[in-house]
This record gives C-alpha cells, sequence and structure tokens, in this order.
C-alpha cells in the first residue's frame, strides 16, 4: 500500500498527524550531571520552565504527538500514543506571487482534556496526586513555545506513519484557550526569514570600551586632537626614508637612457604603510647594451620589516612591483610586475595611553586595531560588523577576537563605543554563485535542513555570472534581502506542503504535467476566474548597481544602474495606450560582481523574460479538485480544461497552460487551486 | 434478558496492581481506569498476567456463617459489616485476548494469597466485552483477573469489574438496538462523476425507553447512576439483552442533548424514562 494508492481509492478513511516538537531536559532529576535536589513531590517535568538546575539543562527535543479526535479505536491503536484530539485544521496556504510571496499559516484547534500524565511526566509515580488538563499543563511547563517546531502529516488508514505525508512544518507563534479547546497558530519556516532584523543583531557584544578613532596628517595634528585616554589615532603622514642613494650596475635588464620614478615603502610588521622615500632617477648610459640597474640604498626606518619598490619610467603609465625586501639596500635588475601604485597615504596607528593627548610621549605607536566580543562563533571568518552606527570590517578572528579591524567604513563616523555595546552583523558577499549565496542565507537561521535539493541542483548547474552583495547598512528584514536575490534570478521562492523551501526557476518545465478537467477532476461549481489585468505590464525596469550603503532596498537613489525594456507596440494609441511599469531595484549585482558587459547581457535577457510573462493580463482560475488530485502541488505546472474559459473562436480552454500559485485545504477531502495562466 | 450498564469499577482504586507492565512510556496500569479507549495497559510479556485491587481496609472478617461471628461463650455476635465486595459483571474494551488466545478468569480471594476461580470469561473475538456473573453475590475483600495461556502481551483499554445496573424489563417496542449513521464527505465533478469519499467513523445511537417502573426502583438504581455517572457524561458499557444478543455491546456515553425527567402520574410508578447514548461503532 502506498500513500498514492491510498489518496486515488474511491472510499478511504484519512487521518491527520501533528507532532509538537518541545524541548526536553536528558537528564534525570538529581543524577548527575543534575544537582538539583527537592522532594519527590516537586521535581520538575524535564521543561526548562520547571528546571531548578538550568545552567545543566541539557536539550532535546519530545515528540507529542495527536490525531484527529473522530477516528475509530482501531486506528487509535495502529497510532497508539497519539492523543485524539485534532477538532480542525484552518490552512491560511501560501500563495506565490510575481514579487514577493505570501507566507503560510495554520491554526489547529485541538480539544482538551484532563490528563494523568502517563508517558510525560518521569516522575509520576512519585508525585502524590496528579491533576489538571493536558494543555493547561502543557503551557504551563513549556513556557518557552513560541518558535518550536510544528509538523502536520496526511496519510490513510492502512498506512504506517513512515508512509504519511509531511503537509506542514512551521514554529508555533501563539496558543490560545477557549472553552475547552486549545489554538495553535504557526507560520511557516520562510516567515522566520521576515522577523529576522537586519543588520543582524546577535547575542554578541563588546567586552571592553572602544575608543574614537581619529585622523591626523601630522604629529603636530595628532598632538591637537580632543582626544581621550584609549583613543585611536590614524597618522597618514609617512616616516622619512632617509639619505637615499642610487648606484647603476651593468647586468641588468632595465632600460636607460630614461627617467624613473622610483618609490620606496617601508612596511611595518603588520603590513601597514609607514616609511615612504619617492623621487625621480634619471638612468644614464655607461655601457653600449642600454639596459641597467638600479642599486638603491638609505637609511632603515624605525619599526620598518619590509620594503616594496616601485618603479615606472617616463613612457609608462603603468607602475611596476619593486622586489619585497627585510632591508632598505636592493638591487633592482628588471621591471617585473605590473602592479598598483604605491600608496598616498601612510597608516601608522597610534593609542592615547594617558589623559593628555599633547603630550607626544603618551601616543603609543600601536598594532593594528584588534576587538574582542562576548562570542565570535557565528560570526564568519572576515567580514562587516556594526557598532551603534558605525561599520567595522575585520580582516580575520581568533576566538572571541576580531582582528585587523579597519574602522569607520563606508564613511560612517568612528566613534566611542562603550563595553556591552551588542555586535550587529552585516552580510557582505564576494561575488559568487547566487543559489550558493542563497543557501547562506538559510545558514544564519539555522534552517538549512528545510531547503528543498533544488537548491544544490541549480548551484551546481549553474554556469552564469556570479552575484554580490554590498554592505547593507538600512535597517530592513532578512526576507527582503533574499526575496530580491530571488527575484533577480526570476525564481519563486514557498514553502512547500511537504515542509521543504522550494525554489523553482519561472522558465523550468517538468517532464510531465498533470491535467486538470470538468469529467474526472474539477468539483462541480467550485470554479472562478479573475481577469487579473494587474498582472499586465508594457515596460520593465531594472536598478541595479547599490552604491548608497545607508538608503533601503527599494530607494532608486541607492542605485547608479538602470536598464529598461519597453514594449512601444503594448503602449501605443492602437493597443493598451498606457504605460504600466515593472519596476524591481537588485542589491545583490553590482559592478564588482562579474563584468559589466556579462551583466548587462543577463539583465536584458531577464526583462525579456518577464516581458514573455507579463505583456498579456494572467488570468486567475480557482476551482476545487477531490482528495484524488493532493498530488498536485503549489509551483505546479498544469494543463487545464474548462468552459469557464474560451479562446477568439469560441472554443473552450482544452490542456491550456497554468501554474498553481496557492492550494488550500478544504474540510477534510478536497482542496481549492488558485491557477494563474502561464504564458 | 433486561438491559444492563455496567458503571461502577472496583478497579479503580489506588490498590490497583499488574503483574507487569510493557516498558513503553505509554503503557500504564492507570490507563485501565480512565474510561478513555485510546490508553492501554499492556503487560511486558505473554507470562501470566494479573489485574487485582483489595476493596476492603484492614480488619475485614469474613464469617463462617454467613454474618455471624461465633463467640466463646456461645453468643453470636453479628459482624456489622462484611465489608468486600460482590462484583457482578465486567466489562473489557480495545483489547487484544481473542487474538493473542488468552484465558481469561475471575477470582477472588479473603486473604490475597489464596484465590478462587469464580469465572471464566469466553473471549469470541476483539471487541468490546461485557458479561454477567457471581450470581450468588459472593462477596470478597480481593478480586482479580487472570489472563494466561497468551501468545503475546495482552493489552487492554479499559477494564471495568462491579455491581450492574439492571433494569426492571426490556425497552419499550419497538426495540431498535442501534442506529449507526456514516460521517463522511463525497465530491462530484462538474460532469457528475464520484471523484471520492473520505469516511471519517460510524457514529452509534443508542434511544431506548421504559414505562412504568417502579419509582424505587429509579431511586435506588438509576438516579444514582445519572447523578454520578450519566450526566457527567461518563462513557459505560451498556448491553441491551445480553442472552440473545451477546455481541451487542456498546461503549457509549449519555447524549449531551438528552434531557432527564422521569414523569409521575401513577403511585409507586414512573410514566416514562428516556435514555439516549451516543458512541462509535468498533
Amino acid at each position: 500500500m502506498s500513500f498514492a494508492t491510498e489518496q486515488g481509492k474511491i472510499s478511504r478513511r484519512k487521518i491527520d498527524l501533528l507532532k509538537l516538537k518541545m524541548d526536553y531536559c536528558a537528564n534525570t532529576y538529581g543524577v548527575a550531571p543534575c544537582t538539583a535536589s527537592g522532594a519527590a513531590n516537586l521535581k520538575c517535568f524535564n521543561t526548562f520552565a520547571t528546571c531548578q538546575d538550568t545552567p545543566n539543562f541539557v536539550k532535546t527535543t519530545k515528540d507529542y504527538k495527536f490525531i484527529n479526535y473522530d477516528v475509530p479505536v482501531s486506528i487509535l491503536n495502529d497510532f497508539y500514543g497519539c492523543y485524539p484530539f485534532i477538532k480542525t485544521f484552518n490552512d491560511l496556504p501560501t500563495e506565490i506571487k510575481e514579487k514577493n510571496t505570501l507566507i503560510k499559516r495554520l491554526k489547529i484547534d485541538l480539544y482538551d482534556d484532563d490528563f494523568n500524565d502517563v508517558n510525560v511526566d518521569k516522575y509520576r509515580s512519585e508525585r502524590t496526586s496528579i491533576q489538571g488538563s493536558f494543555w493547561k499543563k502543557f503551557i504551563a511547563r513549556n513556557l518557552n513555545y513560541k518558535g518550536r517546531i510544528v509538523e502536520k502529516y496526511e496519510g490513510y488508514e492502512g498506512l504506517t506513519e513512515a508512509d504519511f505525508k509531511l503537509v506542514f512544518a512551521g514554529a508555533i507563534e501563539n496558543i490560545t484557550l477557549n472553552n475547552g479547546v486549545v489554538t495553535i497558530e504557526a507560520v511557516d519556516l520562510l516567515s522566520e526569514l521576515g522577523k529576522i532584523d537586519y543588520p543582524l543583531k546577535t547575542s554578541a557584544y563588546l567586552t571592553a570600551d572602544l575608543g574614537k578613532e581619529f585622523t591626523a596628517n601630522s604629529e603636530s595634528a595628532m598632538l591637537a586632537l580632543d582626544a581621550l585616554k584609549n583613543d585611536y589615532c590614524v597618522r597618514t603622514d609617512f616616516l622619512s626614508i632617509t639619505n637615499v642613494t642610487f648606484f647603476q650596475p651593468d647586468g641588468g635588464t632595465i632600460p636607460d637612457g630614461r627617467q624613473y620614478r622610483i618609490a620606496i615603502i617601508a612596511y611595518d610588521a603588520e603590513g601597514r604603510a609607514i616609511g615612504k622615500n619617492e623621487q625621480l632617477f634619471t638612468m644614464v648610459n655607461f655601457v653600449d647594451d642600454s639596459k641597467q640597474s638600479v642599486q638603491i640604498s638609505g637609511d632603515n626606518v624605525s619599526g620598518a620589516v619590509n620594503y616594496i619598490y616601485f618603479i615606472k619610467d617616463e613612457f609608462l603609465t603603468q607602475w611596476y612591483s619593486g622586489y619585497a625586501s627585510s632591508s632598505m639596500g636592493i638591487t633592482l635588475t628588471s621591471l617585473s610586475g605590473p602592479s598598483g601604485p604605491p600608496p598616498v597615504v601612510a597608516d601608522r596607528y597610534f593609542k592615547l595611553n594617558d589623559d593628555d593627548p599633547t603630550n607626544a610621549a603618551n601616543w603609543v605607536y600601536s598594532n593594528k586595531l584588534d576587538i574582542t566580543i562576548s562570542d565570535a562563533s557565528s560570526f564568519n571568518a572576515s567580514g562587516y560588523i556594526r557598532l551603534d552606527k558605525e561599520i567595522i570590517y575585520y580582516a580575520s578572528k581568533s576566538g572571541n577576537t576580531l582582528q585587523n579591524c579597519t574602522r569607520g567604513m563606508f564613511n560612517t563616523d568612528r566613534d566611542f563605543h562603550y563595553a556591552n555595546t551588542v555586535v550587529y552583523a552585516l552580510l557582505f558577499e564576494a561575488p559568487d554563485n547566487p543559489f550558493t549565496l542563497l543557501k547562506k542565507i538559510f545558514g544564519f537561521i539555522n534552517y538549512s535542513a528545510y531547503l528543498d535539493t533544488k537548491f544544490t541542483t541549480y548551484e551546481t548547474a549553474w554556469a552564469g555570472i556570479n552575484f554580490s552583495l554590498r554592505v547593507v547598512a538600512k535597517d530592513t528584514k532578512l526576507a527582503e534581502i533574499y526575496f530580491d536575490l530571488v527575484d533577480i534570478l526570476d525564481c519563486m521562492s514557498w514553502e512547500g506542503e511537504d515542509g521543504k523551501i522550494k525554489i523553482l526557476k519561472h522558465s523550468e518545465t517538468p517532464a510531465s504535467v498533470a491535467t486538470l478537467d470538468e469529467n474526472a477532476n474539477i468539483i462541480g461549481g467550485s470554479q472562478k476566474v479573475d481577469l487579473n489585468e494587474d498582472s499586465r505590464k508594457t515596460r520593465w525596469i531594472q536598478y541595479w548597481n547599490r552604491f548608497d550603503i545607508e538608503k533601503g532596498l527599494k530607494e532608486k537613489e541607492a542605485y547608479s544602474r538602470i536598464i529598461i525594456t519597453v514594449d512601444t507596440d503594448l503602449e501605443s494609441a492602437s493597443n493598451y495606450n498606457d504605460k504600466v511599469e515593472d519596476l524591481r531595484y537588485t542589491a545583490w549585482l553590482n559592478d564588482d560582481s562579474d563584468t559589466e558587459a556579462d551583466i548587462i547581457t543577463y539583465i536584458n535577457n531577464l526583462l525579456s523574460a518577464r516581458k514573455a510573462r507579463q505583456k498579456s493580463a494572467q488570468p486567475f482560475l480557482e476551482c476545487e479538485v477531490e482528495l484524488k488530485d493532493g498530488g498536485i502541488v503549489t509551483g505546479d505546472l498544469v494543463d487545464v480544461s474548462t468552459s469557464k474559459l474560451q479562446d477568439e473562436f469560441g472554443e473552450n480552454y482544452s490542456g491550456v497552460r497554468f501554474r498553481v500559485i496557492k492550494k488550500e485545504p478544504v474540510d477534510r477531502n478536497k482542496f481549492k487551486l488558485k491557477l494563474l495562466r502561464k504564458f | 434478558m433486561n438491559p444492563v450498564i455496567l458503571y461502577k469499577n472496583i478497579f479503580d482504586d489506588d490498590t490497583l496492581a499488574v503483574t507487569s507492565t510493557d516498558a513503553d512510556a505509554k503503557y500504564d496500569k492507570d490507563n485501565l481506569i480512565d474510561f478513555r479507549s485510546y490508553t492501554k495497559w499492556k503487560a511486558s510479556s505473554s507470562a501470566t498476567q494479573h489485574i487485582s485491587v483489595n476493596v476492603v481496609d484492614a480488619g475485614f472478617v469474613k464469617t463462617a456463617s454467613g454474618g455471624f461471628i461465633e463467640l466463646a461463650s456461645g453468643s453470636l455476635l453479628e459482624s456489622a459489616n462484611q465489608g468486600g465486595m460482590a462484583p457482578n459483571a465486567i466489562g473489557i474494551l480495545n483489547h487484544n485476548l481473542y487474538t493473542i488466545g488468552a484465558t481469561v478468569k475471575i477470582q477472588h480471594s479473603d486473604d490475597g494469597s489464596s484465590w478462587v476461580d469464580i469465572y471464566s470469561l469466553q473471549v469470541v473475538s476483539d471487541k468490546a466485552i461485557l458479561k454477567l456473573f457471581n450470581e450468588n453475590s459472593v462477596s470478597a475483600a480481593y478480586w482479580r483477573i487472570e489472563i494466561s495461556g497468551a501468545t503475546a502481551a495482552p493489552e487492554i483499554a479499559v477494564l471495568m469489574m462491579g455491581v450492574k445496573l439492571e433494569f426492571p424489563y426490556p425497552p419499550s417496542s419497538p426495540v431498535i438496538p442501534k442506529t449507526e449513521t456514516i460521517k463522511l464527505s463525497s465530491e462530484y465533478s462538474e460532469g457528475g462523476h464520484l471523484l471520492g469519499s473520505i469516511i471519517s467513523n460510524y457514529p452509534i445511537s443508542i434511544n431506548h425507553k421504559w414505562t412504568k417502573f417502579l419509582r424505587s426502583w429509579a431511586d435506588s438504581e438509576f438516579v444514582p447512576f445519572w447523578n454520578s455517572h450519566g450526566k457527567k457524561l461518563f462513557p459505560f458499557f451498556y448491553g441491551w439483552d445480553l442472552n440473545t444478543k451477546p455481541d451487542d455491546v456498546f461503549y457509549v456515553a449519555v447524549d449531551p442533548g438528552s434531557n432527564y425527567q422521569i414523569p409521575l402520574s401513577m403511585l409507586n410508578y414512573g410514566d416514562e424514562l428516556i435514555l439516549r447514548m451516543k458512541g462509535v461503532s468498533e
């Protein structure tokens, strides 16, 4: 017997199972590591709310299972241990929309009953009395029920629990009690993205005050700062490399007879530029081969451990890399490179160790800034954080220390921050496979286990351009960032009936498509048509390349690039005679994501696909189908034959393709489908 | 035979004991007496099992001649209260006793050690059982069920043993033993074809009426049942004719829509009593 076989029978007995996955301590009261001690009658109930030794609470999960209240005893025996409390379900299903998706909600009404705590209370036999109802005790013992997982399964008499299908997985949002009936409200897992504030507030905080940071271009400027003890100053003036001399020995390949600009940069142990000498040098002919070397010598700079030499001749605009050396003396025998230009400002880092900033002795040369927070375990190996309004980049981390920090990123103020300031994590994603990036977002909320396998299928198959995300500093919700990427990939995302978070390309066509017709599938009197005029568009606009991190994701002023596709035929006076925009923004395509030409090609193709879909209105068809067609799920394509829609020749729709954008259970034996015409 | 209700339960006592219980925490002896058809006791093995109870406090005296103690002086001291109980009906619901081939006996004892068989239960199916025994009203301090010869661990959802409530005569004619309906949902296509049906269960309802019964019977038998059990919607066993229809045993509760009334117009008699019950077909 299989689920599909039973579902397809003309008469069968349907069973609903509900599982609540609640926290439960693995310990036994008073047995190590549990240190609780008390009268036997007053022992805990292995829940956190009743725990008497919370530091040793060991969290596991206990499943509470429920079944329909009206199933016969024979079925109760088959599912022994399930409480027959389920009265009704009220599904508010997901609905796939062109932009964004409606989250799914489930309300379950359950009966309450006196309960003897069998299989719930480990210490039941030690209590002096047992009283109370199931749900009132459940709530009192599980005060932290919010956010715990609810799973709904459907099956049929004759099937085992393993054959049942998961049709909803979500998080408890609220429980209400009303005259012996308990109502549990749950929302789907995708909704959790909508609750997560972005930037991501973490549980980490600063463990010590972080002083303000200034910039000064000279010592006198630094001494004039209005700085307090433990503040910092970045000096942009270089130490001078003195007594530099040049000599031209034979044997190199550097062309002579030219003038060169040579820059020697001294770096400290942490790779910061602290010293510089840059000057012109004219190479003269000494030998006939017109190629020579340059020997450079000079005084070492205090604190320097490395010297890099940059060289450029008068005919070239490109700098060439010199040789990294641990000492000032070097002989350049060739131009190797190319490289970027030498730094124009120094990066000398000082910390004020005393109250008097006017005393140079109080400014101590300091290592690169490390910031220690209470818990860095959930932070990336490198990335951005936000303290109050300042954005800080860290290049690495070790334990709870964020290392090599650069403050004041994106022109934010490098202000003082008190100890215990909450640390916000900022997403910043280097160019990468977009489906890898999508999966990463779910890693933030630990829901990776609920992702459909299609995420990985698409990830593996992806051969297109890279996507990237610049820092978003303005408060928003993680869901907005997620659906931005889904949208720019021309995909849809929703929580499926199997409890998995789905991803599907608009363009994907499966190998086989179900059919619906009025004889074999559509319930009599259940059809309704909405021509959905609002879905028609005449021009398609895409903003991209977000440069202003302070603005919201849907503020056009945050973007510097735009691509527009207009269908002038649609807008003509002979046709619709209107302009209807499909306006979208994306923070995931920027000029550093991939090559500009490839990005533009991608967006143009995307707009063409949207145009093909939206240039005509996409009518909705609502209809009900019996349980036997329950295998049709949200996101499926179906070929529909119906008399409720006809073509221009007056012929009924026959095998016309629609997509299921909503599937709503009605009673226990049918579904209402909302179908969207697919062009 | 006259209709019988079993609602009293001597096993509903702190001294309820079982030989063994399955290690799965879902099973417990207390499930035998919680009235719920979906919670069970299950033994840990197929070995002989006893479910026992001690129905009197210490100090019970069983008299030799049935009611009097002969003192050494020759005087007779009437025992004020013989104590003990004399159950005469047993009900078992949602069990596997037939499937596992169990032999079931009812036994009693005065001391909890020496047991006397009083009734051997003939189990012919796993459906609800309601049997009468102990016609001689033997009273004892200890009572137990013995389950032996099983091929697998026995399990029982509801176990009741107590003094029956017997109606004075059969229900008024015509007697409809039960009415069974079908709770289902069916859908038909636009083209008129049956697409499918979902069956939930088969509710049963029983509406039996008695007329011209002794008021004394109603006061001493029915009213206590109604007050302690019926109107509180506690389930009970009902057999309308256990002689000719021994399989017509129903585990039901009073229909919440019932009106309880006993019109009285004739001396010593109640005019009419209607008992509406509802349950689910097994």
